[in-house]
């Protein structure tokens, strides 16, 4: 809560009333005298009136906290006086996430609260692609003659997640000593058919190819292709130059956020490892881990973290110079996960150059390109030539348009790549 | 979640209550006291030399801070300013700065525009160069000499634009004048977009209606500043 501040409102009043006091003792007017101590209760009202001490309670419901994206979501929120006093003027503007816009009714309302007593107030969002997170209301509280003011903020967390499970992330095949789902080249544990070669004594029973057995009554025996886990790094990019959007829209950061999220999700799902690091305003780095509650700490990690701010930064540090820190912090076999709308040249140098350092680069790029003309069609154009270039480097890239869910986008692309 | 009032705020009340009884105070000991105000009144009497002087010059005082209370009135007073939620967060759209670079008044400077005017021909060109490369599926020395040839494109006015080796813009033709005169763009501009459209043709990109993107807001130039 801020400090309370005087609005300074009677001022004007309290000039009137020294005019006119200081005419009539010049002028000798005697009733422009006596009117001049009306304002005088005015200012002295003013003065003496303590200013708010609001103590509010917000409770935010949500018709739908998982809806679809372009569906309409119905938005309650009921603020309590939960002090003691009566609060004579709150202005109440509620925290509609950044991304989204209000369709229907309005965020805004004002009221006179006793204590004990609420306020509800409704209004419609539409919902996007992504998860949002709600900012704190703000109110502002006034007392009864509006010359004190106090601003507060008041949050309850609600988020609305308009995302869905994505079945794996586009890995590439590097990999630890350890169990998981990637794929490796080499022949061990795991359920996607490698080989087959001549019997040995000691192979498994169940190992023959009894087909083959059958049919050519040579005994040969079945390799499985290897499935070890792998370190992931997911690295948002949130550079000044990824906050675009079509007007209306959300930026290509908060796609890539929510995407980083779900992904996240799925590769500790396949017993990988996951970090976090961006590319942005801040450096950000979370130590790869795998289970379910590292994942939450990748989310949490993108719901607080500066980095990943709902607005642009104004400016950030050289993206070579954040690139150098996270080749330093890279350990032989992590792969990257770039998360990037590819609307520059830079990324793209930073994705061939740890390409060229031996690490391996998957990128999904959410398109928030619209080919609207002009400039507006030469950057999807542009982007098109970067997904190439990166494609000829060997870098796998994953095209994403934010109007269809992330796990259609990563399962084609993962069909067209086998 | 709760939002409680700070420390502060609930200590500053008792502190208006003691200066209440301040005053009051000052006050009973001034009707008490009688002597000593009666005495410092007399010897303003004495000073200006009638009652009149002395109330009209207190008139005065209270006169001139009224009006400096007034005139600073406007400037003192303060309100919260609370956010404005109501629509997406606005950003930039992608490609808007390369039009706001192209319709840029410095690419009409003839000689002060020259580098304005070289930064859009070369973006263009650039991107020309690699569209007709992809299209053609030839090498990109090929597809530079297209261009720079002027056959890439049945659009004469981009064919022309990137066949100029060097900024030549100044002697814009009548066409892109007449763009200029009738308030439309510049020539710059304008050669840009028929480039812009030609590109989009030989790459098979689908354009939306000219126009509907009119009306963003801030662009911080750092898209293309990365370059």
């Amino acid at each position: 809560m801020t400090d309370p501040s005087p609005t300074h409102r009677w001022r004007g009043v309290l000039a009137v009333t020294l005019v006119a006091g200081g005419l009539a003792l010049v002028a000798k007017r005697p009733a422009l005298l006596s009117s001049a101590v009306v304002g005088v209760v005015f200012v002295a009202y003013a003065r003496v009136t303590s200013p708010p001490s609001p103590t509010l309670e917000l409770d935010r419901r949500l018709d739908e906290a998982s809806p679809s994206h372009g569906d309409q979501v119905d938005v309650r929120t009921t603020v309590r006086n939960v002090g003691d006093r009566t609060l004579f003027d709150l202005r109440i503007v509620d925290g509609v996430p950044p991304a989204l816009a209000v369709v229907e009714g309005t965020p805004r309302h004002g009221t006179v609260l006793r204590p004990g007593e609420a306020t509800t107030f409704s209004y419609t969002v539409a919902a996007r692609r992504g998860r949002h997170r709600f900012e704190p209301a703000t109110v502002v509280a006034r007392d009864v003659g509006g010359s004190w003011e106090v601003e507060v903020q008041i949050d309850d967390g609600t988020t609305v997640d308009c995302t869905t499970d994505v079945p794996a992330a586009p890995l590439r095949g590097r990999t630890l000593e350890a169990v998981g789902r990637v794929l490796a080249d080499d022949s061990g544990a795991g359920t996607e058919f490698h080989q087959t070669r001549e019997y040995r004594r000691g192979d498994a029973l169940s190992r023959v190819d009894w087909n083959r057995y059958a049919s050519t009554g040579d005994l040969t025996t079945i390799e499985f292709r290897k499935e070890q886990a792998t370190r992931v790094i997911l690295v948002v990019d949130a550079r000044p130059v990824a906050y675009r959007a079509p007007e209306g829209d959300p930026h290509a950061v908060s796609y890539a956020v929510a995407a980083a999220g779900q992904l996240a999700r799925a590769i500790v799902d396949n017993r990988n490892h996951v970090g976090l690091a961006a590319f942005g305003r801040e450096p950000c780095w979370l130590e790869p881990g795998t289970g379910r509650n590292h994942a939450l700490r990748v989310q949490q990690r993108l719901a607080d973290h500066a980095a990943f701010g709902a607005r642009p930064p104004d400016d950030a540090p050289a993206v070579a110079d954040q690139a150098k820190a996270l080749q330093a912090r890279l350990e032989n076999g992590d792969q990257l996960l770039v998360l990037s709308p590819l609307l520059d040249d830079e990324v793209v140098e930073t994705v061939r150059r740890f390409e060229a350092e031996e690490t391996p680069v998957s990128v999904l790029s959410p398109d928030v390109t619209d080919a609207d003309g002009g400039g507006r069609t030469l950057a999807r154009i542009e982007r098109d030539h970067r997904h190439r270039t990166l494609r000829r480097a060997g870098v796998r890239v994953v095209d994403w348009d934010p109007e269809r869910p992330l796990s259609v986008a990563v399962t084609d692309a993962m069909g067209a790549q086998q | 979640m709760t939002a409680a009032p700070s420390t502060e705020n609930r200590v500053a009340p008792v502190g208006r209550v003691l200066l209440g009884l301040a005053g009051i105070l000052v006050l009973a000991v001034a009707v008490v006291a009688d002597g000593p105000v009666r005495g410092t009144v007399n010897a303003l009497l004495t000073l200006f030399g009638s009652e009149y002087l002395l109330v009209a010059v207190i008139g005065l005082v209270a006169f001139v801070v009224g009006v400096a209370a007034f005139v600073t009135s406007r400037e003192a007073a303060t309100q919260a300013a609370p956010p404005d939620p109501e629509r997406a967060v606005a950003v930039p759209a992608p490609g808007e700065s390369f039009d706001e670079m192209a319709a840029d008044w410095r690419c009409l400077l003839p000689g002060a525009g020259r580098e304005h005017r070289a930064a859009v021909q070369e973006r263009l060109h650039r991107t020309a160069v690699e569209t007709v490369a992809v299209s053609d599926d030839c090498a990109r020395e090929t597809a530079a000499r297209r261009v720079a040839e002027g056959t890439w494109t049945a659009d004469d006015v981009a064919a022309a634009y990137l066949a100029e080796p060097t900024d030549a813009t100044d002697a814009t033709d009548e066409e892109g004048w007449f763009e200029l005169l009738v308030g439309r763009q510049t020539p710059t501009q304008y050669r840009a977009e028929r480039t812009v459209s030609a590109i989009a043709d030989v790459a098979g990109v689908a354009q939306r209606d000219e126009g509907a993107g009119e009306g963003s807001e801030e662009a911080d130039g750092s898209e293309e500043a990365d370059r």
